[in-house]
């Protein structure tokens, strides 16, 4: 070991016995070792010589002074604005809702009062525990199981089947083939394809299922299975030909949308006044399903606080501030101008922070017809400041050509620079905003 | 980590220092006048031996305080005394970048030549003008283990640095502040 860090070990008492002998060899031997020696061990003491300095009072008033006023103010803030430091767990809980709620709607399909699909794909499953479901497929298959009211399903296409497990199935094919199934006291099969399956599971003498006259054209099938009363009368009416698919898209879509989004409630009161501005690109996996990126940046307001020395003493460079003196330029505000203003020991001002950020993000569509549609988003990604996650529902209508327009809100946690400004406590604090978005979509 | 603060009135007993801080933590003013009296001295020593201006000393030190009571819920670590030490350190260096940055021309009578009033000793005066002449990275290392008595560990997390480089820079430091004084001292033995 080299004789500096022998002796700066010495220093620290971290000397092993065999260091030890080591640096006395080389004091005992060489002069310049030993000068060097003494002097490190001379500025050691001296540094660790007693300084029984004791900060002037004036130092002391002005620190409880500054922070009797802080506690006071504090206080008023508190009363006058209770949510402004609301629990981080309640923080927790709205952006978890808002994430389960975006989850939630598309899973329990059809737990609403309507839903409409329309499928310009190959393959539409479209299932409803809701009210009314109404299925049309311009595809090849079309397969619409309901467990509601009343179902309506009509095919242009090769293949529809459809089954209803409630009162009312109105099953419609301009296609090769029909498979209507209803285990309910009413159905109506049409086709004007080569081949009808029409099987009705009626279990109510009173209810008996109608299946209106018909020209067979091709094959038919027509059944019941009422374990009570046999079917009387059933035929099916085929006049036309098998009609050929008249759409066929293909389900990957790639989609370019542009949102602004502003800020309608946020969870710390020192990030206001947000604006969002993003760029999303969607790559469709089918009829409902997506993954893309979305890039964008978010600006807000940040309160910042630093502390104003107000004591007799002159004040610091650091507290000599920039004023416009209204001709123009600027000038060194003097200390009695500052004292004046910020006497109280704390000088508030507001800072507009830029973030950029990038997030991986699923979207599936929730409700979809013919030009309205609500999508919900949910999204995982980083800014420069941290993580972030964000839900989003939004609302589109479709203006023709692939354009549509949104309009939606979203919850998102993101990490805000919050505090106060220059020191320790510039730092990063996380936070929930709420926001209202609109925007422009484009798909490809 | 030697204590050389308090005075016997004004000391926290160990024991008692986590219901103090604990109290601290929910806004008690009192406790923070207890844990002010506690700290003052080794705060404002930190300050001048950092800032090496007794004016800015001063600031810094009124606004470490003031901070610290400003963001009593955001202390996490048991160690206040590292959590405020950070601060001042924070604090200090700012201070210090916001000097270089003012358009003052460098005032040597202020801020390079004039002994600052610790004492009228000799090796004191020429302590405290070595330490100015080091970088300020060196300069609180050294401050924090030679003059406060800090464990490594505690610098490495006081300045947020590494345990090893917090080694390398207290090493450094002694170096450099050897080679600074030892003519003084070798033309003071003479």
């Amino acid at each position: 070991m080299i004789l500096d860090q022998l002796i700066s070990a010495y220093l620290d008492g971290d000397l092993s016995a065999e260091q030890d002998r080591e640096l006395r060899e080389h004091v005992r031997r060489d002069p310049v070792a030993r000068e060097a020696f003494d002097t490190a061990v001379l500025i050691h003491i001296a540094m660790r010589c007693e300084d029984e300095t004791v900060p002037p009072q004036h130092l002391r008033s002005g620190v409880f002074d500054a922070v009797d006023a802080m506690a006071a103010e504090n206080g008023l803030r508190l009363q006058s604005r209770p949510t402004v430091r609301s629990p981080r767990r309640l923080r927790f809980a709205a952006t978890l809702a808002v994430l389960i709620l975006t989850f939630w709607l598309p899973i329990r399909d059809g737990a609403i009062e309507q839903l409409t699909a329309t499928a310009h794909s190959p393959q539409l499953t479209a299932r409803s525990n809701s009210p009314q479901l109404t299925a049309t497929a311009h595809s090849s298959q079309l397969t619409a199981p309901a467990h509601s009211s009343q179902l309506a399903a009509t095919a242009h296409s090769s293949q529809l089947a459809a089954t209803a497990h409630s009162s009312q199935l109105t099953a419609t094919a301009h296609s090769s083939q029909l498979t209507a199934t209803a285990h309910s006291s009413q159905q109506q099969p049409t086709a004007n394809s080569s081949q009808l399956t029409a099987t009705a599971h009626s279990n109510s003498n009173s209810q008996t299922p109608d299946i209106p006259l018909s020209t067979l054209f091709g094959a038919l099938s027509a059944q019941t299975m009422s374990s009570v009363t046999p079917v009387e009368d059933a035929s099916a009416t085929a006049t036309e030909r098998p009609q050929p698919m008249i759409a066929h898209e293909a389900p990957l879509q790639v989609s370019v949308a542009t949102t602004y989004a502003a800020g309608v409630s946020s969870t710390l009161a020192s990030a206001q006044d947000l604006r969002q501005i993003s760029a999303s690109v969607a790559y469709g996996l089918s009829a409902r399903d997506a993954i893309g990126l979305e890039i964008g940046t978010t600006s807000y307001s940040v309160e910042q606080s630093s502390a104003v020395i107000t004591t007799s003493d002159a004040f610091s460079s650091t507290m000599r501030t920039s004023v416009n003196d209204g001709a123009g330029s600027e000038k060194l505000a003097s200390p009695e101008v500052i004292r004046e203003e910020y006497g109280r020991g704390q000088m508030q001002r507001t800072a507009v922070v830029h973030t950029g950020w990038g997030t991986a993000f699923y979207e599936r569509s929730l409700i979809a017809s013919e030009r309205l549609g609500l999508t919900g988003r949910a999204g995982i990604g980083a800014s420069d400041s941290g993580f972030l996650g964000f839900g989003r529902l939004t609302g589109s209508l479709d203006l023709g050509s692939g354009f549509s327009v949104m309009l939606g809100a979203e919850a998102r946690a993101m990490p805000f620079q919050t505090g106060a400004g220059s020191a320790v406590s510039s730092q990063i604090t996380y936070g929930t905003v709420l926001t209202a978005l609109t925007g422009l979509r484009v798909r490809f | 980590m030697r204590s050389k603060t308090p005075s016997a009135t004004t000391k926290i007993a160990e024991e008692e220092l986590p219901a103090i801080v604990a109290a601290f933590k929910e806004g008690d003013r009192a406790a923070f006048r207890r844990l002010y009296d506690h700290f003052e001295r080794p705060i404002f020593r930190f300050c001048r031996h950092l800032t090496g201006d007794e004016a800015m000393a001063g600031d810094a030190f009124q606004e470490t305080f003031i901070r610290m009571y400003e963001h009593h819920r955001e202390l996490r670590t048991s160690n206040i005394q590292s959590w405020l030490f950070a601060i001042a350190r924070r604090v200090c260096l700012n201070m210090i970048r916001a000097r270089r940055r003012s358009l003052e021309a460098f005032d040597e009578d202020l801020h390079g030549a004039e002994p600052l009033s610790i004492g009228d000793v000799f090796l004191r005066e020429h302590l405290e003008r070595a330490m100015q002449q080091l970088p300020v990275t060196l300069r609180e290392a050294l401050i924090l283990r030679d003059v406060e008595g800090h464990s490594y560990q505690e610098i490495a997390v006081i300045c947020g640095i590494d345990l090893s480089l917090a080694k390398v820079r207290v090493f450094r430091a002694r170096q450099h502040m050897r080679r600074i004084l030892t003519p003084v001292l070798t033309e003071r033995g003479r």
